[in-house]
């Protein structure tokens, strides 16, 4: 790109101090230099570049984000440079950071907005005629004594003098002997949102093979995957889920079951759930921006898009531990169903046990346990769900196959006859010991399972209601013990063939 | 859970303003009883969801629960007004292929 006449390596500049957090910054706090683009971010772009022309001394100017940058660069070795920061106060720009850098060598290779960064390939630079505005290549090379190019904002050029001889050139001031617009396909940016989808898009385009997948991804065989696509490290892809065109998938993200995909990037490490439809959008974590609406959504529900959570080693022992503390706590209730579930086989029928009403939850619901159990699908019996399904579920807690709290499990008969929007969200991996049907009493009400379900699965004070549904929980299961085997209160039929129906 | 309900002379329509800043966990019981003698005395209920920045899943339930009221009496359940959230969360889960969705009150009214 530079034009090399002289064998000593440019000097490498780059401003990584954004004059104000952009609005994209923002939605993701998140510096927009760092936010990764399928991998990589702006600021290794950025370097990347840097690397490439040459240069083996890089002057970066730091703002407010400088024990961030500091950390992401390091010394510069993995580029094979040597790194000198300098610290720029709010408002001093590249001018300078250029003067800081001192008297220029002959050569040099400026990037004046991190943030702004050619895309990989791009050495034609087109004439005057592209869009205004976006970002500008410098060059200055009439006597071929020095050259170098420098990539601006318009905003930064506008105010910057650009002499046009060389003399006044040499004093450390950026030259420019021509100056021309780049058109947004050949620039990466991430100051909104709607650049930020550019960018990526732009580099699905510019990529070597339409599609790309990154190492340890795994895909599921009945998956679609359409032509341009990125699909980055350790990404799962789940069966007839549909990625593409233009989408990308950030490292260790989960396209579940059914999901499509395009026009969209996906941020690394996000959940994505089951039977949506992400178009022209970013994610991630448990925030949506809708380019199409122009608009950020935060999403409450975890079973929707939530980030990735990956357990430490100690929070996985702590789980086990709260496992294995629950099932002491539980075994002699869990000796009394067995005992009542062998002893009355033949009542299954007509048993329910209801628990003392009254507790409250969120929601305003009494608390009434009446789940399923007994060898048929249409008894109610706690007792029999306590001692086959719930205590030897308990396992499947710490082994993170099954949430405390989570969707209805439901039979695939039923999930069928669901409403599409809801069918993905019962799946049994995802469902949980304590579920609405444990939670809720209203069985007239087909509805009242969903919103149990979202009342579960909702991640903004998940901790807290599982907390007080846990607690309402134990409080019943002492009370039946207390209240002992005999006091059985039969369920009115019609409501046993609902709960039935409901339970699947 | 307060809704302003109205109705349009000419269309007979009931107008159903959700008078609330959420429609989740916290409040889609209320909601659900407060529009249920709406839904049971109109051919047509557009709901204005206008005031609405945040909708759950349980939200979204209930309207569908609403939506399939209205469907299993041969009625009409519109939906307008929605903030770009709303309508964003909308997209995402599918559900503006399921529901009638309008910008205003008069495009909504138009299609009774």
């Amino acid at each position: 790109m530079a034009e090399s006449t002289n064998a000593s390596p440019p000097i490498g500049i780059l401003l990584a101090a954004p004059a104000d957090y952009s609005s994209l910054a923002r939605v993701f706090a998140v510096p927009e230099l760092v936010l990764p683009l399928q991998g990589k971010s702006l600021l290794h772009r950025s370097l990347d570049l840097l690397a490439r022309e040459g240069c083996k001394v890089v002057h970066v100017g730091l703002g407010n984000d400088a024990v961030l940058i500091k950390a992401l660069v390091g010394d510069g070795e993995r580029w094979g440079m040597q790194i000198e920061f300098h610290s720029l106060t709010s408002g001093q720009g590249v001018d300078q950071l250029v003067r800081r850098v001192g008297p220029l060598s002959e050569q040099w290779v400026l990037i004046g907005d991190a943030c702004l960064v050619p895309t990989d390939g791009t050495t034609d630079f087109p004439g005057p005629a592209g869009r205004d505005g976006v970002a500008l290549f410098v060059q200055h090379s009439p006597h071929k004594r020095w050259s170098g190019w420098a990539m601006l904002p318009g905003s930064v050029l506008r105010d910057m003098q650009f002499p046009e001889s060389l003399e006044d050139g040499s004093n450390g001031t950026v030259c420019a002997a021509r100056a021309v617009v780049l058109p947004e396909s050949c620039v990466l940016a991430a100051h909104s949102l709607a650049a930020l989808l550019q960018s990526d898009q732009t580099l699905l385009q510019a990529q070597q093979t339409p599609i790309r997948i990154g190492r340890g991804a795994r895909i599921h065989p009945s998956a679609t995957l359409l032509a341009p696509v990125h699909i980055g490290d350790g990404v799962r892809i789940e069966a007839d889920a549909t990625v593409g065109p233009y989408a990308s998938i950030g490292s260790g993200s989960f396209v579940d079951q059914g999901t499509t995909i395009r026009s969209s990037a996906v941020l690394p490490e996000t959940y994505v759930g089951k039977e949506l439809e992400v178009v022209e959008s970013v994610v991630r974590g448990n925030r949506l921006a809708s380019v199409k609406f122009g608009t950020v959504a935060d999403v409450a529900d975890a079973h929707l898009v939530a980030p990735m959570l990956r357990d430490s080693r100690l929070a996985r022992l702590r789980r086990w531990l709260s496992v294995i503390a629950l099932q002491v706590l539980l075994a002699p209730l869990y000796l009394l169903c067995r005992r009542r579930a062998a002893d009355s086989p033949a009542d299954y029928d007509s048993i329910a046990i209801t628990l003392p009403a009254g507790i409250r939850v969120t929601g305003g619901q009494p608390v009434i346990a009446r789940v399923r159990g007994g060898p048929d699908a249409a008894s109610v019996c706690p007792a029999g769900h306590f001692a086959r399904v719930f205590y030897p579920g308990l396992s499947l807690l710490g082994r993170g196959a099954m949430s405390l709290l989570g969707p209805t499990p439901r039979s695939r008969p039923e999930v069928a006859k669901l409403p599409h929007v809801w069918a993905g969200l019962y799946a049994e991996r995802r469902c949980g010991l304590l579920n609405d049907s444990v939670l809720t009493h209203d069985w007239s009400d087909p509805e009242t399972g969903l919103a149990g379900d979202a009342l579960a699965c909702m991640q903004q004070g998940e901790r807290a209601h599982m907390r007080r549904a846990l607690a309402a929980y134990l409080k019943q299961v002492f009370a039946a013990i207390l209240r002992g085997p005999d006091k059985r209160i039969v369920a009115p039929r019609a409501e046993q063939t609902a709960a039935g129906q409901k339970l699947g | 859970m307060r809704l302003e309900v109205t109705t349009d002379d000419a269309s007979k329509a009931a107008i159903v303003e959700v008078q609330s800043e959420s429609l989740d966990a916290g409040n889609v019981k209320a909601f659900k009883e407060a529009v249920q003698p709406v839904l049971e005395g109109h051919a047509a209920v557009l709901i204005d969801l206008g005031p609405v920045g945040f909708v759950d899943s349980s939200g979204l339930g209930a309207l569908l629960s609403c939506l399939r009221a209205m469907n299993n009496r041969n009625g009409q359940l519109k939906i307008y007004g929605m903030a770009k959230p709303v309508r964003a969360l909308f997209e995402l889960v599918r559900m503006h292929r399921i529901f009638a969705i309008y910008n205003t009150r008069e495009e909504a009214l138009a299609t009774v």
